[in-house]
């Protein structure tokens, strides 16, 4: 036995200290040296955003493919290999990718990403909107579903990746103008448009409530089932809660998110003898190809069916 | 080949590729270890019920902010000491125990995990993700190696007798249930280092794949631990390579490999039916 | 001398032995047989402080057994073994040694030794690195023999020894068993039916719930005995038998 101890303790030794060493020393950075400006997004709204400011001026990788819930995620190795390599790194913010005890801070921290130097969040001008109830702690992180708010992204966005390739400005500037002016037509439009919704109709009902500042911005009432998607979906109570609201209205129609289950939507329209009268968009575009794959296309199939939806 | 190459070159480059390979390797070897006791005592459902139960200690752990180590270890031992139970004072057999116990914890630590405020990744735990594995974690991990060879090595003797004899064991005087709680805290403590590479779910392939091709390849318990120890680090980096290639999911990239392994090992070894001379049992004709 | 007293045991609320008492006395081959379900593996498991008795004493030499376990070694039933655990020979027999090992202490340079020679005794030398599944019936249970003579206990019970192996071991098993008792150790065994009675055991013990007879063999073994523990018939089948044929 003390033979066999003599062997495997100091063996055990050399293990534990090699694994301090190894954790202890300065996480080599790979190297960043590409023609192109490397850029990541977690979402694919932000991925279009970059897009239309970069062109082909910059190489752009997005985290959380189309269709999945940017909240909760797994990253893959190619994520991680993207974010180690990226020059600048943009997240919504606003609690968007917290979920899973904060799986994009933990992205970035593990590749050495820092935030304001390579790390941006694209909400940094939005003035947020908190949760209600006991989550008003909380601030609500779909801003993007405003236009207003979506300008904002975009400038700070654009801002960050000017700063990042000075040698490209000229193009940057260029290209995020057109588009914000894009985007601030379409707001007017959308704006104007809503006006002829009767007030008695001006309940927009969705799964969750990512619908606030999207409300706000265009003149409705948001009711939703659940607030947000980690909460429970489609308990008793909150289904009490959201039937109520219908009742007290003369909407005339109910809407459902595309990256959502529809069962609880449906059991909501069976209760009400309302029809689902459209998908919307909320945290993903649809894929490449289809209508609202674009950020401008997913507010333009918004806004167009929700204001056909309610003035029915 | 090109993808070897381009592995090799990530492991130089990312932080994130070495962690997850140590990690992974220390699991592997661990996992080797208990897992041979593990499927020679009989106790591979335990050993997967184990893993399961683990979940409200885990949940509790993050509510709570006690050490998750802490957390999972005593949910684990409560589990086994409810399995005992269960078995010994009815008539009821141990894997009906096993799954009735099993199911409740888990069940309960769901519930705990949803009503937990800090928003805990439920698909990480149950599935793991050893790409994302931290600093401190990679630490715990070697601590707990070190503390599963020595707990084997300094009772590598007692582990045999009473996992071979158990009649014998008690009878001469052995504390078998000293033993076997202890194991079963050994057994827990592995389970929480491997929730990180395999998750929940599938601990009990890394405890029960590689120890079952050291079964089948050798005649001596602790060859058959050196063999499945070894089986556990091949599965570990092949397993991260092909996670690394092809963009998949590590834990159970890990976990097929170790099967694939299983499956080749089954075909070719000898000893596939224990070397028995005669199939049915052990008896010549007087 | 293996002394038990007015011993009441058995599994829950179910007394097995009621208040048996019974000598067995070194120097002797001791058979203890009777039929199903009579006692012999409770018994057994009594003595060797596997159940908790309601009622009664076990010495050995006058000390209760339950501190000197390390005295009596058990063969079990082969059926009961795992015989697939990866372990060789030699090393079925190592354990045989580990009663005297206190915890975190190996088997010493003599007790190797020790092992050797009694593989030896056995005739399994050129057995010795054979997964022990690999053997037959009775090179299984000689090696049980060998993992008994390394304990050098003061008794040897064996569990039905004799069920499935060769004539050539059984001969080889019953010539060391009776080296043993000549040296003075007290040999058990509990046997599974009644063939070679007369032929193995000096001394019998009958058993069914409590002790029919005990005793020499020559005196114990008749038909009376036999009838009273097994059935009217079994006795007349056994000795009526036995009668004809001379």
């Amino acid at each position: 036995m003390k033979r066999k101890l003599l062997l495997t303790i100091p063996l055990l030794c050399l293990m534990l200290l090699g694994t301090y060493w190894f954790t202890a020393r300065e996480a080599t950075v790979a190297p960043a040296n590409h023609e192109h400006l490397a850029i990541v997004t977690t979402n694919s709204i932000l991925e279009d955003m970059v897009h239309q400011i970069v062109g082909d001026d910059a190489q752009v990788y997005s985290i959380v493919p189309r269709g999945t819930d940017p909240h909760e995620y797994e990253p893959r190795p190619q994520d991680i290999s993207a974010v180690a390599q990226a020059d600048l790194i943009f997240h919504n913010g606003l609690n968007l990718e917290t979920g899973g005890n904060g799986w994009f801070t933990k992205l970035t921290k593990q590749a050495n990403k820092r935030p304001d130097k390579e790390v941006f969040a694209a909400s940094a001008q939005v003035t947020p909107l908190k949760l209600s109830g006991e989550n008003s702690d909380q601030v609500d992180p779909h801003a993007w579903l405003d236009l207003q708010n979506g300008i904002r992204y975009v400038e700070t966005i654009s801002q960050a990746i000017q700063a990042a390739d000075p040698d490209n400005r000229a193009a940057y500037q260029q290209r995020t103008a057109a588009y914000v002016k894009r985007l601030g037509t379409l707001d007017a439009k959308a704006k104007a448009k809503f006006q002829d919704i009767p007030q008695a109709k001006r309940l927009l009902v969705t799964s969750e409530g990512a619908f606030k500042y999207f409300s706000r911005a265009y003149g409705l009432k948001p009711a939703y089932i659940w607030e947000i998607n980690t909460e429970s979906q489609g308990t008793p109570e909150q289904m009490r809660q959201v039937l109520k609201q219908i009742n007290q209205s003369n909407v005339s129609g109910l809407f459902v998110e595309s990256s959502v289950s529809p069962k609880s939507m449906e059991k909501v329209a069976k209760e009400t003898g309302l029809p689902i009268v459209a998908t919307v968009f909320t945290d993903s575009l649809a894929r490449a190809g289809q209508p609202g794959d674009t950020y401008y296309g997913m507010m333009k199939w918004n806004l167009d069916h929700i204001h056909q939806g309610l003035v029915q | 080949m090109a993808s070897i190459q381009a592995f090799i070159t990530g492991l130089s480059q990312y932080n994130f590729l070495q962690t997850a390979l140590l990690t992974s390797i220390m699991v592997g070897v661990m996992s080797g270890i208990v897992g041979s006791f593990i499927i020679l005592r009989g106790m591979s459902l335990m050993g997967d019920a184990i893993s399961h139960s683990v979940l409200p200690g885990v949940a509790l752990a993050y509510m709570l902010g006690i050490n998750l180590v802490i957390g999972a270890s005593v949910m684990g031992v409560l589990a086994a000491v409810l399995i005992g139970y269960i078995a010994d004072r009815s008539a009821l057999k141990n894997d009906t125990a096993i799954g009735i116990i099993f199911s409740a914890f888990f069940a309960l630590g769901f519930i705990l995990i949803s009503l937990a405020e800090s928003t805990t990744n439920l698909h990480h735990i149950l599935f793991g993700n050893v790409l994302a594995v931290s600093d401190s974690d990679l630490k715990l991990t070697a601590w707990i190696l070190a503390a599963v060879v020595l707990f084997v090595v300094l009772f590598f003797k007692e582990l045999l007798i009473s996992s071979f004899d158990p009649t014998f064991a008690q009878a001469y005087g052995l504390k078998t249930t000293f033993l076997h709680y202890g194991l079963m805290v050994v057994l827990t403590l592995v389970t929480v280092s491997a929730l990180q590479t395999v998750g929940i779910i599938l601990i009990v392939a890394m405890l029960i794949t590689p120890a079952a091709v050291g079964f089948l390849w050798t005649n001596s318990l602790a060859k058959m631990m050196v063999i499945a120890s070894s089986i556990g680090v091949i599965s570990a980096i092949v397993g991260l390579f092909f996670s690394y290639t092809w963009n998949l999911a590590s834990g159970p990239a890990i976990v097929l490999v170790a099967a694939v392994i299983f499956a080749i090992s089954f075909i070719l070894s000898p000893k596939r039916f224990g070397n028995r001379l005669f199939k049915g049992g052990v008896s010549d004709e007087a | 001398m293996l002394a038990i007293t007015n011993l009441t045991v058995g599994y829950g609320r179910t007394d097995i032995l009621k208040g048996l008492s019974v000598a067995f006395t070194p120097g002797h081959i001791t058979g203890i047989i009777g039929p199903n379900g009579a006692g012999k593996s409770t018994l057994i498991k009594a003595i060797l402080n596997l159940i908790k008795p309601h009622q009664g004493q076990i010495l050995l030499n006058d000390t209760p057994v339950k501190q000197q376990l390390n005295q009596i070694a058990y063969v079990q039933q082969r059926a009961d073994l795992d015989l697939s655990f990866p372990i060789d020979v030699e090393h079925v027999v190592l354990t045989g040694v580990y009663p005297q090992l206190k915890l975190f202490h190996d088997p010493t340079p003599a007790m190797h030794a020790a092992v050797d020679a009694a593989i030896a005794q056995v005739g399994l030398t050129d057995f010795k690195h054979r997964q022990f599944s690999a053997l037959s019936g009775g090179q299984l249970q000689r090696v049980f023999v060998a993992w008994a003579l390394v304990q050098q206990a003061q008794v040897l019970i064996l569990d039905e020894p004799s069920v499935g192996i060769d004539l050539a071991s059984e001969t080889q098993i019953m010539t060391i068993l009776r080296e043993l008792t000549a040296a003075g150790k007290t040999v058990i065994i509990v046997h599974h039916d009644l063939n070679k009675v007369t032929t193995y055991f000096d001394e019998l013990v009958i058993l069914n719930h409590g002790v029919v007879a005990a005793g020499p063999t020559t005196t114990v073994f008749n038909q009376t005995n036999i009838a009273q523990a097994f059935s009217e018939d079994l006795g007349q089948v056994l000795f009526i038998k036995e009668d004809q044929h001379g």
